[in-house]
């Protein structure tokens, strides 16, 4: 079907879900212009900067609003678009909506919720499958479409950008250039240690997660993977954080979060992170916005569910 | 026996005060990463990624200063950090890793300082003046709970709360409702790794005013992860939604067995 795409932004920001026949022609449309990027997808400044937004749509609505809207504005998403918020659809639709739109204007990147088994515990599934009356054919697109989505950038040849972090398997960029991208995120290796992997400030080197699989990686393996690669900082996500962003290794790291009022009751604030011609960084914080859902009022004392043994 | 109820309200703090108790829920949002680092020194281990670290349920007992608390700081420091603690769970993919890893690399260092990253804790509520719980025969008394009667307070909070990773769940929470005929707490640690594990550790508290008893109920269960997943409802065509075994009560329902424990206090 021949999609009209501002018809279709519209209807979005008019809170109206796109129809399966949209999302269909969406996915194709956009598939060719994210296979046609690198794994690692070089960038110029300004550009701003965003964390895990977990189908926080009205947040996201929000961060255009502050942030300034696409494509007047440049925007660098880090992935995790889905799971957790109660509108994961509208959210993926509308940025494959932008990136169709305005392809250079907006990037986005893959995360470790961008997959399909986590997406069917944590909430994505559910979430599209009761919007489109029991069809799974739009979870089926958008996880099909996640398998296209690049891995990482590089702003002005200075500053790495990516979901989670570090990998052992990875000492330059050029090793995650060579990777095969293209399909399901892999229980291990490179690809799954990048989108998968946290910073510990306790450690110097590479570490094994206490749970039996993943990465933690400390100062000495970020200072070297800087030295190694030309570049001065890591931007990346994947990590709830109080205040909206950390910064840590000697302001050789930050990560930045944007879902602000996490699962609706957190209470904590969200930040992007803008990065100007010259490559200066600036957290800008906000709070929820006023449309997003709060917590569900607590039970009344005349509610069954409150005489709970 | 007064039958005065004065609701307590502020702008986190919610309760009531009858018959010489004063019951107070607190919720405030998660902890500032000043106070993070503080709990952090205090416990040596990462705090969950949600800690509610000034949430609190605090009973307390006007006349002898007796207070029974709920709150997350005390539960985390019940929480495992043996040398063996880090691998009694481990997620499902983690067979693979291990083999894989043992060809590797000498530069990867291993668990340095071990904990229970389930965060599991049979922490069952901190006592203070002389409130001291010992081993009782006797449980609480259901058949008096099951009868309906007015709510004067109903509450439910998070103590904390962590993803493991997104490899699952661990959630410490509880639920109080205080009634004319007395009060009764449910703290529940719910933890699930995906793939591998359920667990859940109810701590049950009752008090009826009048009597002198407050009686506490220890109970755990734990359960393979396909155990729970084959009680399912099996839906036409659609056996991909995992997203229920996110439900809590739909767990809570399956989990068959528990060990319990019996304790009784006096005030």
């Amino acid at each position: 079907m021949v999609l009209d795409i501002d018809k279709c932004i519209a209807q979005l920001y008019n809170g109206e879900l796109l129809a399966e026949s949209q999302v269909q022609s969406l996915c194709l449309q956009v598939r060719p212009i994210l296979a046609n990027e690198s794994n690692v997808v070089p960038l110029s400044a300004p550009v701003t900067v965003v964390g895990d937004v977990h189908g926080q749509y009205h947040d996201v609505l929000e961060i255009f609003a502050i942030g300034g809207q696409c494509p007047d504005t440049n925007y660098l998403f880090l992935g995790d678009y889905v799971d957790r918020g109660n509108h994961s659809v509208e959210t993926i639709s509308l940025l494959c909506c932008l990136k169709l739109r305005y392809p250079q204007r907006i990037h986005l990147l893959r995360g470790n919720h961008e997959s399909r088994n986590i997406t069917k515990t944590y909430g994505f599934y559910t979430e599209c499958t009761t919007k489109y009356g029991g069809s799974a054919v739009v979870w089926r697109e958008f996880t099909d479409l996640f398998d296209y989505l690049a891995l990482a950038v590089v702003i002005e040849d200075s500053v790495f950008c990516v979901h989670g972090g570090l990998s052992p398997s990875v000492s330059h960029i050029d090793q995650l250039r060579v990777l095969d991208r293209f399909g399901e995120i892999p229980h291990e290796g490179p690809l799954a240690d990048i989108l998968w992997s946290d910073p510990d400030p306790d450690i110097q080197g590479f570490g094994r997660s206490q749970r039996g699989a993943g990465y933690t990686f400390g100062a000495q393996v970020v200072d070297r993977f800087l030295h190694n690669n030309g570049m001065s900082h890591i931007l990346r996500a994947h990590q709830l954080c109080m205040d909206g962003f950390l910064v840590q290794f000697n302001d050789r790291l930050s990560t930045v979060w944007s879902a602000p009022n996490y699962c609706y009751r957190c209470g904590n604030i969200a930040s992007v992170l803008q990065v100007d011609p010259y490559l200066k960084r600036d957290f800008i914080t906000f709070t929820a916005a006023p449309t997003s859902p709060h917590k569900p009022a607590p039970l009344q004392s005349t509610d069954p569910s409150s005489y709970f043994i | 026996m007064s039958a005065i109820v004065e609701k307590i309200e502020s702008e986190h703090t919610g309760g009531v005060r009858l018959n010489g108790w004063e019951i107070t829920s607190c919720h405030m949002p998660i902890l500032n990463n000043t106070s993070i680092e503080e709990y952090e020194k205090e416990l040596d281990f990462n705090v969950p990624e949600m800690i509610f670290g000034n949430n609190y349920l605090r009973i307390h007992h006007l006349t002898s200063g007796h207070t029974l608390e709920l709150q997350a700081l005390d539960a985390l420091k019940m929480v495992d950090t043996s040398p063996q603690s880090a691998k009694s769970v481990q997620v499902s993919i983690a067979q693979g890793w291990s083999e894989s890893s043992k060809r590797n690399r000498s530069d990867i260092t291993d668990v340095i300082k071990p904990f229970d990253w389930t965060l599991s804790t049979k922490y069952r509520g901190t006592s203070t003046g002389s409130l001291a719980f010992e081993p009782s025969q006797t449980g609480i008394d259901y058949a008096k709970l099951m009868v309906r009667e007015e709510i004067h307070f109903y509450d439910e909070n998070v103590l904390y709360e962590d993803d493991l990773g997104d490899n699952g769940i661990s959630q410490l929470s509880y639920k109080v409702r205080v009634m004319p005929s007395g009060f009764f707490v449910l703290q529940r640690f719910f933890m699930r790794v995906d793939g591998v594990i359920f667990r859940i550790y109810d701590t049950r508290v009752h008090h009826e005013f009048g009597s002198n008893r407050i009686v506490r109920e220890f109970s755990t269960r734990e359960c393979a992860f396909e155990d729970v997943r084959r009680h399912m409802p099996k839906k036409k065509h659609d056996d991909e939604d995992l997203s229920l075994l996110n439900n809590i009560s739909f767990v809570d329902g399956v989990m068959k067995d528990p060990k319990i424990e019996c304790e009784v206090a006096y005030v």
